[in-house]
């Protein structure tokens, strides 16, 4: 393509060049594969621009609803306060709350149980009431991996509240850090009978409870009760292989 | 070969259709997001790749007249995964293909269709892009005289000689062509 520049290539393209000119370009091309490709990538840019420059409101309405509906079938679990619903405030406590909590249990199994059982909580926003006090307190054990101290307090905030779906969960997995798996089975299976925005989160952690028995069969009954568009499906997947 | 049935999923995107659109979503969300995720990539991944997959298959069909000759999940799957391979090699990661197992699933023409998309749509992004680093005079130059508006007129419009932007336009092309070959080099 040492001959030709791009702008030869544009006035080839777009016929500006006398019979002359085109004739001696076009057999330049016949021996020049370079020349030839970007003619051809010329012809498709100009194609392309010609296609999609001129706006296009049904292109645009498509991806706006693609966007909307990203967030629905895509989104990581995000949990956040509506303050008008009690329920909604105190699941947005939980996002506030972050402990990450790792045990060193003895064996590659247990470890790597202990890898898919990590939790996560990410501060807490306090509403001054008794179960949230409790938790918030509970919280603080939590976070030092203090479970057998979190586990009466969190024990408080369900007698003080028994419809908390969150001081439930969170009583169900320290419950199983602790390795007390009647109260965590009782405690999970409560908060996906529910049905509340934690039941996956729930089934995950019947799921491991069952995992560390080597329960396999128990194990992907509960993971199967996942929907495959939930958030939780990255621990899922690596879940479902180790049993596997 | 006959269009498939499931072209109607194509027409749904072709028209923005809600319940088509949704139903996508619903049935094809969960198997193409685990793929990614197996196959090292995250859930933010998998919505790009996924949403990105349906505004190609829409421009194909608005563009390119797409034509279903094999089951829809089948054809978005296989676009999803080039999809993925394209962008893990951009990352330098190394990527894994299974193109014998595709093509004896779902035959070798669909899997070239699949393939083509890929590339086109690729290049159309890229197309896209660059244009968009070209100066504002530049690109209300290239979009009007791309609208087969009589270049006298579009002269006249912006208060300049025909002369001056036919050089123009041209300038303004040549300088998108570099762009682009300097991103293909």
């Amino acid at each position: 393509m040492d001959s030709y520049d791009n702008e030869w290539i544009i006035r080839y393209v777009d016929g500006e060049l006398s019979p002359e000119e085109a004739g001696q370009f076009e057999a330049a091309m016949r021996t020049d594969t370079a020349l030839a490709t970007e003619v051809e990538r010329y012809r498709e840019l100009k194609a392309v621009l010609h296609e999609r420059l001129p706006g296009d409101p049904t292109l645009d309405a498509l991806k706006q609803r693609t966007a909307r509906l990203n967030e629905q079938f895509f989104q990581q679990t995000r949990i956040r306060k509506a303050p008008t619903l009690r329920f909604l405030s105190t699941v947005a406590a939980a996002a506030c709350i972050i402990a990450v909590i790792i045990i060193s249990w003895p064996s590659e199994t247990t470890r790597k149980l202990d890898q898919l059982g990590e939790t996560s909580m990410i501060g807490i926003t306090e509403r001054g009431n008794q179960t949230d006090t409790l938790l918030q307190k509970a919280s603080t054990f939590f976070n030092e991996k203090q479970f057998d101290k979190a586990l009466p307090i969190l024990n408080q905030a369900v007698i003080a509240d028994s419809s908390s779906q969150l001081a439930l969960f969170y009583r169900g997995v320290a419950a199983w850090h602790t390795g007390d798996l009647h109260v965590a089975r009782t405690s999970l299976r409560q908060v996906y009978d529910k049905g509340s925005v934690l039941q996956n989160q729930a089934a995950y952690y019947m799921a491991l409870t069952y995992a560390g028995e080597k329960n396999k069969t128990l194990a992907l009954e509960w993971l199967q009760k996942i929907p495959a568009t939930a958030p939780e499906h990255v621990k899922i997947i690596e879940l479902e292989d180790f049993l596997k | 070969m006959p269009t498939h049935p499931d072209q109607r999923y194509i027409e749904g995107l072709l028209y923005n259709d809600g319940s088509t659109v949704d139903e996508i979503y619903r049935k094809y969300a969960g198997a193409i997001r685990k793929f990614i995720i197996k196959n090292g990539g995250s859930g933010d991944d998998a919505a790009d790749i996924f949403q990105e997959a349906l505004i190609d298959l829409y421009n194909q069909a608005r563009h390119k007249d797409l034509q279903l000759t094999c089951p829809f999940e089948a054809f978005l799957v296989l676009v999803c995964k080039r999809k993925w391979y394209n962008l893990q090699k951009k990352r330098g990661l190394h990527r894994v293909t299974n193109s014998t197992d595709e093509v004896s699933q779902i035959g070798e023409d669909p899997f070239a269709r699949a393939e083509q998309l890929a590339l086109e749509e690729s290049r159309a992004r890229l197309f896209l892009e660059q244009f968009a680093r070209l100066g504002e005079r530049c690109r209300e130059i290239l979009k009007l005289s791309l609208t087969g508006e009589a270049q006298e007129k579009i002269a006249e419009r912006l208060s300049v000689t025909y002369g001056y932007l036919r050089k123009k336009k041209s300038e303004c092309m040549a300088t998108l062509l570099s762009y682009i070959q300097a991103q293909n080099s």
